[in-house]
């Protein structure tokens, strides 16, 4: 029964953060329209900002210090993500959908390439961030979790409303207005720089955020956490989703429960040589199921096929 | 000087052979408007089909060591060529074809999910190990100094480093193995652009991707267009995957993903759509690499991906059409 506790709270906490990326990614590609296959890059500035600040906690020191540290590493972790964004509004507002893509790929896999052949950011083998809050181990390792996990998800459900809340303000109507067609917003008196502005500063921030959440609660961070595949993946949730905030969560739960089922042999349906055939063609299995998905339903799994104009 | 000759030498073929497969990517970005992004999978798909191929005994035919291996070349040619088509086609047809027209986003993701579903095919039925290229090319030369030993990867290391290694010991040594891949990457380089540039076919392929309306109305069928499309894209990253692997070892599932994202970066330094600007950007790539490997100190040869990414970059920025590329009429 713990051990079951323990799997379902540390999922939810991982959960959430993805939860939280994913909002972001809401942001950059559901309102603004623009085709990101770099926000990875700022939730590996996120998470390397708070892995940094997390070394200057001194062995020992009082919990008020490492309770400054925390949030002194989410500010600069968010500040980082978007210094990031602010770099890519200039060339968002020139280039449009595949090239656009293509700079913000071409974006984070420098920025992954950097650290990756930093020594100082630990190289391949990723960088141990110093805890600032208790470790959950040992006894009191379900009462950690479970606030953790409750942190997480009122974190992640503060995204997402906040999100959806935009989406319906009067912002988040210009930033619609401007994707589906700039020229007529932008008739209307709307300005496109300002609305990459704020949807690039609001994005890659809840990256970041997500990313110094996953630095401490992880306790480690490495390049290949942040690869072009789990950027995709993201992509994925929200296109799934139907570019909506509450709809990506659902998204994200349908394809985490196809990925778990499938780890966990149909949830212990299948035993013996299938089972085994199953775990063992896993990855294989989900990629074929998600094209089938997206096949069936390219603007979400809730959104009706028809026709609709998109970035 | 004759360092020089050499490196030039090697920078155009790696050139060449970016410029092969960014002449496929680049030639179905024009006509389906779909960053093709499993296309390093099919030159992943032609090296295996080429390494079964030349490691059948049954095609060790012909009288003498000479005829054997021109034989086995031309087979290993034909079947990484055919092997990589079919694979094209067959993602064309079940997974591209229903999803190009809808959205494009959606059919992004397509085709990253297409890429880790041969990669993950690959894993199961090839095996995650590397593999070295049966040493085919010797009996033309006279004195071959002993390459197999470089030939093969060493066990273990990642891609990349085993690449960087084999690069320099080929820079080295000159070796039947350059003869042949320079013939046939001539031989490919000619044959695609004769393709495009001279037969009716590819003038309708051409004419589809400036404009696919007008191509409809003077009696040409897209769709069929965009089948031959993949099919020739994927026999050339197919012959370039032989190619690859012939030169530089190292066949194993993975392999397809970087010089694969180093085509896509050729095809934009060139001009998407552009056959002739893929091929310019693919040798602008190549030699830029090898001679800034040849020359520039060790410590910095790690950052070369970041410097490839980085021309990426600046070339969006200034000239987002590439070198060679022109205006495509946007889909509103």
């Amino acid at each position: 029964m713990a051990l079951l506790a323990d799997y379902i709270l540390t999922h939810l906490v991982y959960l959430s953060i993805l939860v939280i990326f994913a909002a972001g990614v809401v942001v950059l590609y559901g309102l603004a329209g623009v085709f990101t296959l770099g926000h990875q890059g700022f939730m590996a500035i996120g998470a390397y900002f708070a892995a940094g600040i997390a070394c200057l906690m001194p062995a020992g020191g009082s919990p008020i210090l490492a309770a400054a540290l925390l949030v002194a590493s989410v500010i600069a972790g968010v500040g980082g993500a978007v210094a990031g964004g602010l770099l890519l509004t200039g060339p968002s507002v020139r280039l449009r959908g595949d090239y656009m893509a293509l700079a913000t790929l071409a974006f984070a896999e420098i920025l992954v390439a950097l650290i990756r052949n930093t020594e100082a950011l630990g190289g391949m083998r990723g960088l141990d961030v110093a805890s600032l809050l208790p470790r959950a181990s040992g006894s009191a390792r379900l009462p950690i979790l479970g606030t953790y996990a409750l942190a997480s998800v009122a974190m992640a459900a503060g995204a997402v409303l906040a999100v959806q809340r935009l989406g319906r303000s009067r912002l988040g109507i210009a930033l619609r207005a401007l994707r589906d067609d700039e020229l007529a917003a932008r008739s209307m008196g709307l300005e496109n720089r300002r609305a990459r502005l704020i949807s690039f500063t609001m994005g890659a921030g809840l990256c970041g955020l997500a990313g110094c959440l996953y630095a401490h609660f992880s306790g480690h961070v490495s390049p290949r956490d942040f690869g072009f595949v789990q950027g995709a993946m993201v992509l994925l949730y929200v296109v799934l989703g139907g570019s909506t905030a509450v709809g990506t969560v659902c998204a994200v739960a349908v394809v985490y429960f196809l990925d778990e089922g499938l780890k966990l042999r149909c949830f212990g349906l299948l035993t013996g040589g299938l089972g085994d055939a199953l775990v063992n063609w896993k990855d294989a299995i989900l990629a074929g199921l998600l094209i089938a998905l997206l096949a069936w339903r390219p603007y979400g799994l809730l959104t009706a096929n028809r026709l609709r104009s998109e970035p | 000087m004759s360092y020089l000759l050499t490196q030039l030498g090697n920078g155009l073929m790696l050139g060449c052979m970016y410029g092969l497969i960014a002449v496929g990517f680049s030639l179905v970005y024009g006509v389906a408007r779909l960053m093709n992004f499993a296309h390093g999978e099919f030159f992943m798909v032609g090296a295996y089909g080429a390494l079964f191929s030349a490691e059948l005994p049954l095609w060790r035919w012909g009288n003498g060591a000479g005829a054997t291996m021109f034989w086995t070349l031309v087979i290993s040619v034909l079947v990484s060529a055919a092997s990589g088509a079919l694979v094209s086609v067959l993602v064309e047809r079940l997974a591209y074809r229903r999803i190009r027209r809808v959205s494009r986003t959606a059919t992004f993701l397509v085709a990253v999910g297409a890429s880790i579903l041969l990669q993950q095919i690959g894993f199961k039925v090839f095996s995650a190990s590397p593999r070295g290229f049966p040493d085919v090319c010797t009996p033309v030369v006279v004195a071959a100094p002993t390459l197999s030993g470089w030939l093969q990867p060493s066990a273990g290391l990642p891609c990349e480093v085993a690449v960087t290694s084999q690069l320099q010991a080929v820079a080295l040594s000159p070796s039947g193995t350059s003869a042949v891949t320079f013939v046939v990457l001539a031989f490919a380089v000619w044959g695609a652009l004769f393709f495009v540039l001279r037969t009716d076919t590819g003038l309708a392929i051409r004419a589809v991707s400036i404009d696919e309306k007008s191509a409809r109305s003077v009696g040409i069928r897209p769709q069929p267009a965009i089948v031959i499309t993949f099919a020739v894209g994927g026999a050339l990253a197919g012959i370039a995957g032989f190619l690859w692997s012939l030169r530089y070892g190292g066949v194993q599932p993975l392999m397809g993903f970087i010089p694969g994202v180093k085509a896509f970066v050729a095809a934009v330094i060139g001009g998407v759509g552009s056959v002739t600007g893929a091929l310019v950007g693919g040798l602008l790539l190549g030699l830029l690499e090898t001679l800034s490997f040849a020359y520039l100190p060790g410590e910095v040869s790690g950052y070369r991906d970041a410097v490839t990414l980085l021309l990426l970059l600046v070339f969006l920025l200034i000239r987002p059409l590439g070198l060679l590329g022109r205006q495509f009429g946007e889909a509103a």
